[in-house]
């Protein structure tokens, strides 16, 4: 599985990038949405995981632009808020299980991903 | 154009966002230190197996923790600044302190609009007699409004400065179409006006030096 995480938390991101490849997942990341759009361009990746909320590009419009250029990508949204506001947005655009509220277990978020490989029709 | 909305609303509006913006950061912060944990704790089952432990890899790490939790503190310290702001209805108190709160909770809502919030530091200490929290709300409203019309890469300037009969809030640079900040009841409640010089292209938000004197309610 080849794994794209974007959130604005450089540490954030990098760190969990480190934590995903120690269990056998190729993980890249990106700091925000202009960067991750540059870097599918060169890259293939299976699933991306997206913060709802960054600065430029959130998450949902990310998704949109992500989807234009990798239609077969998968995706799953973590938030920092957990707000009904984030929850609608990232459900409507993942669905409700594959929505994720900071900070998430490393366990939690390996089920979730290959839960969305596995039924890959319950991600919009 | 709506009907500008009342002055509770606007209040509690404020409030409710900044403590919506504080407390997603407070939640990076936190996923970040929980991020970390979580790699000490991989790297410890590692060691476990026979793979050496890197002291100065160890050291980032901790360091980076570290930073984490002095930023989270910070943000509280702040949070809880702006909370005891509605402990005084009136206080005498320095416009440059209450900027520099307000950028302090206002930077993130400015990063996610793509603009940044910059203090001018003022010649002189700028004292003056006023509602501290109704201060916040109407640097909080006003930063909204200017953001949005600001564009993206934008710095915006907040200055404080003493005038003759009083003290001003000026932001700069304030988009050149703009007529009015739409807040006419935190204005009046201030006793403050706005003037707007399309010249400099600053925003002057000007409040008396004393709220108390000839005050009618």
């Amino acid at each position: 599985m080849r794994v794209l995480l974007v959130d604005d938390e450089e540490q954030l991101v990098s760190t969990l990038a480190e934590r995903l490849e120690l269990r056998g997942i190729h993980a890249g990341w990106a700091t925000g949405g202009e960067e991750a759009l540059e870097r599918v361009k060169s890259e293939t990746f299976d699933l991306a995981v997206l913060d709802v909320k960054m600065p430029k590009i959130s998450g949902i419009e990310l998704k949109k632009r992500l989807q234009v250029l990798c239609p077969a990508m998968k995706f799953i949204f973590l938030t920092g808020h957990g707000s009904e506001e984030d929850f609608t947005a990232g459900a409507a655009e993942a669905g409700s299980d594959f929505y994720l509220i900071k900070p998430v277990k490393i366990e939690a978020l390996l089920e979730k991903m290959n839960e969305v490989m596995r039924h890959p029709g319950k991600s919009i | 154009m709506s009907e500008p909305e009342s002055i509770e609303t606007c209040g509690l509006r404020c409030f409710g966002a900044i403590s919506a913006s504080l407390s997603h950061e407070l939640k990076n912060a936190l996923a970040i230190i929980n991020e970390h944990a979580g790699l000490l704790e991989d790297m410890m089952l590692m060691a476990g197996t026979g793979r050496p432990l890197d002291p100065d890899r160890l050291k980032l790490l901790a360091g980076n923790v570290m930073k984490q939790v002095q930023r989270a503190d910070t943000m509280i310290k702040h949070m809880n600044q702006f909370a005891h702001s509605v402990d005084v209805t009136i206080a005498c108190s320095d416009l440059e302190d209450a900027l520099t709160l307000a950028i302090a909770l206002n930077s993130r809502t400015a990063v996610m609009k793509g603009g940044t919030l910059v203090l001018e530091p003022s010649a002189t200490p700028v004292r003056i007699t006023t509602c501290p929290f109704w201060v916040q709300t109407l640097i909080w409203r006003s930063l909204n409004e200017l953001l949005e019309r600001a564009g993206a890469d934008r710095q915006l300037h907040l200055c404080a400065r003493k005038t003759s009969d009083g003290a001003a809030i000026i932001f700069s640079p304030v988009d050149h179409m703009l007529t009015n900040i739409h807040i006419p009841d935190v204005l009046n409640h201030l006793k403050a006006t706005q003037a707007l010089d399309i010249q400099t292209r600053e925003l002057w938000i000007i409040l008396p030096a004393d709220i108390t004197m000839n005050r009618t309610d």
